[in-house]
């Protein structure tokens, strides 16, 4: 693309700039509708929610580690009556808190918004996404959650207390816990806000994939990344209306005297009797068919992205990728179909237990054919060790974990025992600390220096690789043994039984671990904040990668490429021995015989 | 070696550590880690224990197996200590289906497999032979619970089927807060409610869980075989109370038992309050005899 | 990793330095006096609070007043070994002995001053007991009487049905006994601290008149001995209220030989049931008629509708004296600042629950109507031959009986034979 080229390219596409100062600053960086800034404003805010995510969980750990001891911070702002101890409905709200921000304002946003928004143009060859004011409206519908959730963090007991599953009666009943009065409204309106961010992120998603790709870019060209978004985009658009509506449907059973989930006369703690008439299992069905789809929406982004940078950096082509492709489409079909395996022990019919089981075990064959196929991408590869490699391979060896103890749970006798315990602690961190926030590290060195035109820090970011991966091993492998035990969730205090009193020198050396993996944190904010000022710099492909967003400059200014793209190949088209000295060949490249467009897998 | 061969044995560790981890739990007598299940008395549920290992064995398989040859591919593909080329391929068909058929079996057969002991403790409810006094027949009637606890915010209350075998008569007994006693060898029905929000009673020694939901009323079974004190757990978040739903579940020979009931029945309208004894209700205390008057005395 | 530490180390900080925890003067009372008597009680909760301090000590560290250690009778009302025990922050030594057990176990809602304010308390309904009054709701003892020990083991074995206080029945006997002395401490330190109030509202101290001065031990040795006398009284008194009632002997084995009873009776011979039928005929005429006046609180239908705009003496304590409306908003606000919990009507029971807070036992529900129930407007029932109007032991078993039927009464809309509480969906 020669120098007058991009020249005539960037003047005909030049935007008259609008009359400047404080409204151009606005319209440009607050209510941006330039999906790269609406990516960096999710991924900037969510780092922040992962910060008080990860302090929540800090508290949890601490209460189980030295149960009823002062607690930093925390024990002497708010309990110095007692002497630094907290009472029982603060370690609810605390396990409340902990899963709804780290599900709602960390991990879904930073997976499907954050890489979402700044990737699939750039990947797929696009000036922007379909519907960009939308865009910006569903990063700005984030705001109102983050303040009534944030807010109720200020409501006595701190926040809602009926756990991020806020079953009914517990929830509804404003007098049955002190976390579910004002703080559970809050928190019902806080979801329903972050719900409607999402549904409209979706929509967007999956308008743009299917109608803005460059010319030559055909579905079964699109990187991994691109698939993942596009099926999770599915996911959200499907099952996001039916936890909205059942929330709503909380909100009125709270606030206007409807009973969708509270039976006849419930009462709790001397209250009035409620008229009732309804089903607390009806919210269940309903949250566990968003919320079960909601993993999923958690974890094949991540796949996606793991899926390029294992490609890239084992310099071989993605092995199998129709089956990858087919894989995630089943795992996200089957998502749908298994919501019930939350709900063995919940009272339902018993009958269900066996067809929701069928499906689940199921959904492991999909999860096993990525596993192999990721595998054998590495397999046979001349493979670098970067930081982003590193972090992709963490997510395949803590992947392997959480799906094979999933496996477990799936069963159902063998979920009577071990649901609402550890075991399924241990299960869920796997997959979502342990793979989904691996993917999400890694996904951020790689694509840093597309972001900010300089690389962050190679060396110390091996160092946190290396600390996270120690630590977060040691923090939850151990749970599963805790799990074993039949320890259970949400217990300020376990050790009063006899059956449960000696976990907790294991309980301590958990703690110890999650204490070091979120200092360890500090190694990687440091790195990102003083790479965007001292970075090296970078031109736009440092890697020698292959999928479009390589070919825009670094960081890519407005509208994206300064050429039109056109794509010749498939995204993975790594280590080629046609290809002479060079190991990779760009999607956007001509082929070396003048126009003819290259046979060969996609 | 290169710096890429050494991260490679850090995903090494986590095979070897892991199964590690899972040997200690499962073998050590004493220790920070010897956790496993509690002792199952429940004969019904053995199957459970079973499933639970043989599944955790197939899945260690596999762990050890995928995890393994991910370290041995990143040690001996590591660009900086291997000078071939990469592999050109894109996949491999029949390895494809090959991968997706084997497992696809294996957890085909396991599914089924788990139906069978899934039914026998959760589906196939105790029966009682009708009048024709044959079981199996049509005419058999569903075991009545004699027992029924209550979950409340946040205590278990308890209560036994009286005289009469049934439930919800005046003639029941009430039994002690937190605490339920059951025969040895005897199938048992028993009914679980909730008084106010969602709460889940948990034995773990009989592997017996199900949540307790209010406005509904919920059926288990179970045998127990060894006598003993047990502990009863909760695992459905109903409150700040939560984690203290502490139970006793207490095991005794059916004589025994029938005894306790007995002195149940008595406490309701006799018990000392003479100072003396530290517990009215301490189970070695004897109850006070039936008097033709009372006296209530108080000293001026 | 040097970095980690050093956040390790910062987050740590606050922790090294736990806050003390401390006892809460009775700010409310203060309040009251203060208005009451238009003075400012400011020095006089000043006072007060040295002498409980080192009269009683700390939350940390408990201590037993002297002039009680000193006499024998009282000696083992509590015993500082045990208050040890319960008090302080929780940890175990190394022969797994609890310590800490009243943070552990009742802080959170009973609160660190036994005040019935804890961090839960205001969530709770009813709200948990405030120990500063020395008055309980279900004993064995008369009414205005102290409950004896076994009565407060009892609470805390059973737990309180239909309220909050869970059953402590599976923590070891010595814990239970050394939380029944930190209760007693409690409630006793609370008592001694509202007659120390009630000195000092009488006392002009600005004007040199002191309720407790330890600066006058040197000074002024006489006043300041005349005051430890003052206080010394006041202790004795306490601490003897609670050691009359050990004395207390009640004996109730159950009604009289061979008498119906219901729970045994109902499904009973025909010569059983007969009788049964004749003792609840008696008792819901004495339930309805006007020596006991059963129906007049607890409604005609036995639902507790009888009258419900009553308090409990706990809330009328502080209501009273200044005729403040509950229901006043800004009246109450002031008060609430200062630590006391929302006035909540006190209601009769509804006997058609099948609930009964002091316990369900037809023996339980006999010791309600004969003693009635401290703090509430459920009186002691006048009892032959000491009131010649009064019930005769049989009418109070028939009573007794004719309760225990209601939850089982068809009423209109109820399922046949099954109490609502236990009732399931059909």
């Amino acid at each position: 693309m020669s120098a007058s080229g991009a020249a005539q390219w960037n003047a005909s596409h030049a935007h008259a700039k609008s009359s400047g100062g404080m409204w151009h600053f606005l319209t440009t960086y607050v209510f941006a509708r330039d999906h790269k800034i609406i990516g960096l404003q999710f991924l900037f805010s969510t780092l922040i929610w992962f910060f008080v995510g990860g302090m929540l969980a800090m508290a949890i750990r601490w209460q189980l580690a030295w149960p009823w001891q002062n607690m930093p911070i925390v024990g002497p702002m708010l309990f110095s009556g007692e002497g630094g101890q907290i009472s029982p409905e603060f370690y609810t709200t605390l396990v409340t808190q902990h899963a709804t921000v780290m599900i709602f304002f960390v991990i879904i946003p930073i997976l499907t918004a954050a890489f979402g928004n700044y990737l699939i143009p750039l990947m797929i060859g696009a000036e922007d996404m379909a519907f960009p004011t939308l865009n910006m409206c569903s990063y700005w519908m984030m705001w109102p959650a983050f303040c009534l959730i944030g807010f109720s963090f200020f409501v006595p007991p701190y926040g809602a207390g009926a756990g991020w599953t806020s079953y009914p009666p517990l929830s509804v009943l404003t007098e049955s816990s002190p976390g579910s009065g004002l703080a559970q409204t809050l928190w019902l309106g806080g979801v329903t806000c972050v719900g409607i961010a999402s549904m409209m992120g979706s929509v967007n998603y999956l308008t743009t994939i299917i109608q803005m790709r460059a010319p030559g870019m055909t579905m079964m060209r699109l990187p991994m990344t691109v698939w993942a978004m596009f099926i999770t985009a599915i996911l959200q658009a499907f099952a996001l209306p039916v936890l909205t509506a059942g929330a709503i449907m909380q909100m009125t059973d709270r606030l206007l005297g409807t009973g969708f989930y509270l039976p006849e006369l419930a009462s709790a703690n001397n209250s009035a009797p409620a008229a009732g008439g309804g089903q607390p299992l009806l919210w269940q069905h309903l949250f566990w068919f968003y919320s079960h789809p909601a993993v999923y929406i958690m974890i094949l982004p991540a796949m996606g992205m793991v899926s390029d940078i294992l490609a890239t950096f084992s310099r071989k082509p993605l092995f199998g990728y129709r089956p990858m492709v087919y894989a995630l489409c089943i795992i996200a079909g089957l998502g749908f179909i298994v919501w019930g395996h939350h709900m063995y022990t919940s009272g339902m019919s018993p009958v269900l237990g066996i067809t929701f089981a069928a499906a689940t075990v199921l959904i492991a064959i999909p999860s096993a054919v990525k596993v192999f196929n990721w595998l054998g991408t590495l397999w046979g590869g001349k493979i670098q060790m970067t930081t982003a490699l590193l972090f992709a391979v963490g997510f395949v060896s803590m992947f392997i974990i959480g799906g094979l103890s999933g496996i477990l749970m799936a069963s159902t006798p063998v979920d009577i025992v071990i649901h609402d315990t550890y075991y399924i602690v241990a299960h869920f961190h796997y997959v979502l600390v342990g793979a989904a926030t691996m993917a999400i590290f890694g996904g951020i060195y790689f694509w840093y220096p597309k972001m900010f035109g300089r690389m962050m820090n190679e060396f110390w970011g091996k160092v946190h690789f290396a600390l996270t991966f120690i630590f977060i091993n040691g923090t939850f492998f151990p749970m599963h043994l805790l799990g074993a035990g039949n320890m259970p969730r949400r217990y300020a205090d376990p050790y009063h039984f006899e059956m449960f009193a000696d976990m907790l020198p294991l309980n301590r050396f958990i703690t110890i671990c999650a204490l070091a993996s979120m200092a360890s944190q500090l190694i990687f904010a440091l790195n990102f904040i003083l790479s965007l000022f001292w970075g090296r710099r970078v031109g736009r492909n440092p890697w020698n990668s292959n999928t479009l967003e390589w070919a825009a400059p670094s960081p890519p200014g407005h509208l994206n490429f300064d050429f039109q793209p056109v794509v010749y190949r498939g995204p993975y088209e790594y280590g080629d021995p046609a290809g002479g000295a060079r190991d990779f060949k760009p999607q956007t490249e001509r082929p070396q015989d003048g126009g003819r467009q290259e046979s060969g897998h996609a | 070696m290169s710096m890429g061969r050494i991260w490679s044995l850090l995903f090494l560790a986590v095979p070897v550590l892991g199964t590690l981890l899972f040997l200690i739990g499962m073998f050590a007598q004493s220790g920070p880690l010897a956790l496993w299940f509690p002792e199952n008395i429940n004969p019904l549920a053995t199957e459970i224990d079973r499933l639970h290992d043989l599944i955790l064995a197939l899945i260690g398989i596999v762990f050890i197996g995928t995890s393994g040859a991910l370290f041995w591919f990143l040690w001996k593909y590591d660009a900086a200590s291997n000078d071939q080329a990469a592999k050109f391929v894109h996949g491999h068909h029949r390895l494809e289906i090959w991968w997706t058929i084997i497992p696809s079996i294996i957890l085909v057969v396991l599914a089924i497999y788990q139906f069978k002991v899934y039914a026998d403790v959760r589906i196939n409810r105790p029966m009682l032979a009708g009048a024709d006094g044959q079981l199996g027949t049509s005419d058999d009637q569903p075991q009545p619970p004699s027992f029924e606890v209550v979950g409340r915010q946040f205590e278990w209350r308890i209560r036994y089927a009286g005289e009469d075998q049934l439930l919800d008569t005046a003639d029941d007994v009430i039994g002690e807060v937190n605490e339920l006693h059951a025969p040895t060898d005897q199938r048992l029905v028993g009914s679980l409610k909730a008084a106010d929000v969602l709460h889940s009673f948990f034995i773990p020694a009989l592997r017996l869980k199900n949540d307790m939901i209010p406005g509904s009323r919920q059926i288990v079974w179970f045998e127990a075989s060894k006598p003993g004190n047990y502990d009863i757990v909760c695992t459905e978040l109903c409150g700040w109370g939560h984690y203290k739903m502490k139970g006793r579940f207490v095991v005794q020979s059916p004589a025994d038992f029938e005894e306790y009931l007995q002195r149940l029945r008595k406490l309701q309208f006799e018990r000392s309050y003479d100072g003396q004894s530290p517990d009215p209700l301490s189970p070695s205390g004897e109850p006070a005899e039936s008097t033709a008057a009372m006296k209530v005395s108080s000293r001026p | 990793m040097l970095c980690g530490l050093m956040v390790l180390a910062g987050l740590s900080l606050p922790g090294c330095e736990a806050p003390v925890a401390t006892y809460q003067p009775n700010l409310v009372q203060a309040k009251v006096l203060s208005e009451k008597n238009s003075i400012d009680m400011e020095p006089a909760v000043r006072e007060t609070r040295q002498a409980l301090e080192d009269l009683f000590g700390t939350p940390d560290d408990p201590k037993w007043p002297a002039v009680l250690a000193g006499e024998e009778h009282l000696a083992d009302l509590v015993s500082l070994e045990r208050l040890k025990r319960a008090a302080g922050p929780v940890r175990s030594d190394e022969q797994d002995q609890h310590f800490g057990l009243y943070r552990e176990h009742c802080v959170h809602c009973h609160g660190t001053t036994g005040n019935g304010a804890g961090p839960t308390a205001i969530f709770l309904n009813p709200y948990p007991r405030d120990f500063r009054m020395g008055m309980f709701k279900f004993k064995s003892t008369p009414f205005g009487r102290k409950p004896t020990r076994v009565d407060l083991a009892r609470i805390l074995r059973e737990g309180v049905m239909g309220t909050s206080m869970p059953s402590f029945r599976l923590l070891k006997d010595e814990d239970i006994e050394a939380l029944i002395d930190y209760v007693i401490y409690l409630s006793m330190r609370g008592e001694l601290e509202r007659k120390l109030l009630a000195e000092g509202a009488n006392l002009d101290i600005a004007a040199g008149e002191h309720l407790y001065d330890p600066r006058q031990k040197e000074s002024a040795p006489d006043e300041f001995a005349a005051q430890v006398d003052a206080i010394d009284e006041m202790s004795l008194s306490v601490a003897e209220s609670w050691e009359k009632a050990q004395d207390v002997t009640l004996t109730v084995a159950g009604p009289p030989a061979d008498y119906p009873l219901y729970t045994r009776d109902f499904n009973g011979t025909p010569e059983q049931r007969e009788r049964l039928a004749a003792s609840l005929a008696s008792g819901r005429k004495v339930f309805h008629g006007n020596v006991a006046n059963c129906a007049t609180c607890h409604g005609s239908t036995g639902l507790g509708d009888g009258q419900k705009n009553d308090y409990d003496v706990w809330a009328k304590d502080w209501l009273q004296p200044l005729a403040l409306d509950p229901k006043n908003a800004e009246q109450i606000e002031p008060f609430l600042k200062l630590g006391a919990l929302k006035p909540r009507n006190i209601v009769p029971r509804n006997l058609r629950s099948g609930m009964y807070r002091g316990g369900g036992q037809p023996i339980d529900i006999y010791l309600r109507i004969v003693l009635g129930i401290d703090g509430t407007t459920m009186p002691a029932a006048a009892l032959k031959p000491d009131n010649p109007l009064g019930l005769t032991q049989e009418e109070v078993w028939d009573v007794v009986n004719y309760v225990i039927s209601l939850p089982y009464e068809h009423i209109s809309n109820a399922t046949a034979g099954v109490p609502p509480f236990a009732r399931e969906k059909p």
